[in-house]
């Protein structure tokens, strides 16, 4: 992800701290820096949790403890990075309490809980494929979910990954091999299509 | 028996390893079909995730997040680390019945209440110290201590 470097203030909504007594200086900055990360953070954190709803509800709780937390960001520091790795462990949190989502096993690769068999490739070529392929990256354990989600979506480096993930650039290169063979065999008629051509 | 790839192939996709290991990867890859297939299939998958569209958030969403964001107060908690220490110290002084010296009130004209607040402090803390049931037996008083009391003045 490319670092904005635009001005910023001209990003923040008017109306931003309308209803607040007091626009302090923190307020201002953080907005700003939120405001020019926003559109990324809210993709993360839609491939993270796989529905509007929920990714807007992280995206708020993560910004809520950014913004209790921004005393401790470092000024220079990415801010995308940082935002980013609070808002995994709010994740990783909020599935250890809530236990609502069934999480897949890589090695359990059966395939039927991703693939629509009414979808062949001819909707796929009418665009229909980001279906598809993001109900097999919600079908991912979250671990393997949230590095493909960095790397082949986001487009972040490996380092940066490791970064936001706190593990080794090892682990985020073996977490993303095992997620790619789960998803080759899941959308196995997709990557034999684009392989023949017909996509 | 021929040991094929794993997490090399994504590396070397991605073009993450290092030249030497890339140069292996390359050399394994000439002889080995299996390993270029799953090679192809990787970055056939790698090609797929890149069609996802671009999501975007609703528009409001950054207002109503940043209007919340004005609700938040900014209070830091007391550390832990702080609150145990306090409550350590205070349990040890409650332990130790330590008591927070009264500092006597300056010049010559002392307060007849001081004398009684120190003996009542005292005989709270160590109700039954020798000190104590003598002072309530005393009926002698430090007369040198309140020169204007009458008995004092006798003397």
């Amino acid at each position: 992800m490319e670092r904005v470097q635009t001005p910023l203030a001209g990003s923040v909504p008017e109306t931003t701290f309308a209803s607040a007594a007091v626009r302090t200086a923190s307020q201002e900055s953080f907005a700003e820096l939120l405001a020019a990360h926003w559109t990324h953070a809210y993709r993360f954190a839609y491939y993270l949790t796989g529905n509007a709803h929920d990714s807007e509800d992280l995206l708020q709780q993560a910004a809520e403890e950014a913004f209790r937390a921004f005393h401790r960001f470092q000024p220079g520091t990415r801010f995308d990075r940082w935002l980013f790795r609070i808002m995994h462990n709010s994740f990783v949190d909020r599935l250890r309490r809530e236990r609502r989502r069934k999480i897949f096993s890589l090695d359990d690769v059966s395939g039927a809980a991703v693939m629509d068999p009414t979808a062949g490739p001819s909707e796929v070529a009418e665009g229909a494929l980001d279906g598809p392929v993001l109900r097999a990256l919600r079908a991912l354990p979250p671990d393997a979910r949230a590095v493909v989600a960095l790397v082949d979506l986001q487009g972040l480096p490996y380092d940066a990954a490791a970064e936001i993930l706190r593990c080794p650039i090892g682990t985020v290169r073996s977490r993303l091999h095992r997620a790619r063979l789960a998803l080759r065999e899941w959308l196995r008629p997709y990557v034999d299509a684009l392989q023949r051509g017909e996509l | 028996m021929i040991l094929h790839l794993s997490h090399e192939l994504t590396g070397y996709l991605d073009g993450t390893l290092t030249a030497e290991e890339a140069s292996g990867v390359a050399a394994h890859l000439a002889e080995c079909t299996e390993c270029r297939v799953a090679l192809d299939d990787l970055r056939a998958v790698r090609s797929l995730l890149r069609t996802v569209p671009p999501i975007l958030p609703h528009p409001a969403a950054l207002s109503r997040t940043l209007s919340r964001i004005a609700l938040v107060e900014t209070r830091r908690t007391v550390p832990r680390w702080l609150i145990a220490v306090a409550t350590m110290a205070a349990g040890i002084g409650l332990l130790l019945q330590l008591r927070v010296p009264t500092a006597p009130p300056q010049g010559t004209r002392v307060s007849p209440l001081w004398y009684f607040q120190q003996q009542a402090e005292f005989a709270a803390a160590h109700p039954m110290a020798d000190v104590t049931l003598t002072s309530y037996l005393s009926s002698a008083l430090p007369y040198e201590t309140f020169p204007e009391w009458p008995a004092a003045q006798k003397r």
